[in-house]
């Protein structure tokens, strides 16, 4: 399943995303789509964490896409490629 | 970029982009845990945000210790084995949580390991932490 990150990813971006993450089908990768996204912060580090979580019985990997240079270093200050498949 | 630092404690702050920005995300999932106490109706649950703590809390230790390791720190050794006390300390914990069996146990349960966790990482980064920060500057 691939999910649409919404700009800026914060803590407004809950309501819409922990659902989506529940939604993902077993067995499915599951895709989180940063197209456009320029803004993130520790609480969207944390839903992401946590939907690294929710989807580990089901899928063996979450993968985070089209990440632009700003984002691209949030996570590696916060070490997430060790923890997601980053492109 | 760096990650903007929101829940960590000002007096906290080592001036460690990576480090400063690892702690913070521990502390956002503190947080979870508070909140998931508050609310019942919480919309994610207590296991999903213990899990996340424990993989991160494993995520943020390793890259410190390989930051000391790469560094030639003269201090690991002292300071990966308090990290390793503190694994151990988290899975015992963790052991517990599988024989609990009704909300409340839970609530008491999740309230009891941030106070735990939350005190630990205080100390810890205000001395052992600090330390190594320091010898960087
Ligand atoms: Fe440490």
């Amino acid at each position: 399943m691939i999910i649409k990150i919404p700009n800026p990813f914060n803590f407004q971006a809950r309501k819409t995303f922990l659902p989506q993450i529940k939604a993902n089908p077993a067995g499915e990768e599951l895709i989180l789509d940063f197209e456009g996204v320029t803004t993130l912060d520790s609480a969207a580090l944390g839903m992401l964490l946590m939907a690294r979580e929710q989807t580990k019985d089901t899928s063996s990997r979450v993968s985070l896409i089209n990440c632009n240079d700003s984002v691209k270093q949030i996570l590696e200050v916060a070490q997430f490629h060790m923890l997601f498949k980053i492109s | 970029m760096s990650i903007k630092l929101v829940q960590l404690p000002e007096q906290y702050r080592l001036g460690h982009k990576y480090i400063d920005g690892q702690h913070e995300i521990l502390f956002q999932l503190f947080k979870e845990l508070s909140e998931y106490c508050k609310d019942t109706e919480y919309d994610i649950e207590l296991e999903i945000i213990l899990l996340s703590l424990k993989t991160y809390v494993d995520t943020h230790f390793r890259y410190e210790e390989n930051l000391m390791e790469s560094l030639g720190y003269i201090n690991i050794e002292t300071h990966k084995l308090e990290h390793s006390k503190l694994e151990k300390q988290v899975v015992e914990k963790f052991d517990k949580f599988s024989t609990l069996s009704n909300k409340d146990e839970m609530m008491v349960f999740a309230l009891d390991l941030k106070g735990f966790l939350m005190h630990w990482l205080l100390e810890h980064i205000a001395e052992t932490d600090r330390t190594f920060c320091e010898t960087l500057n």
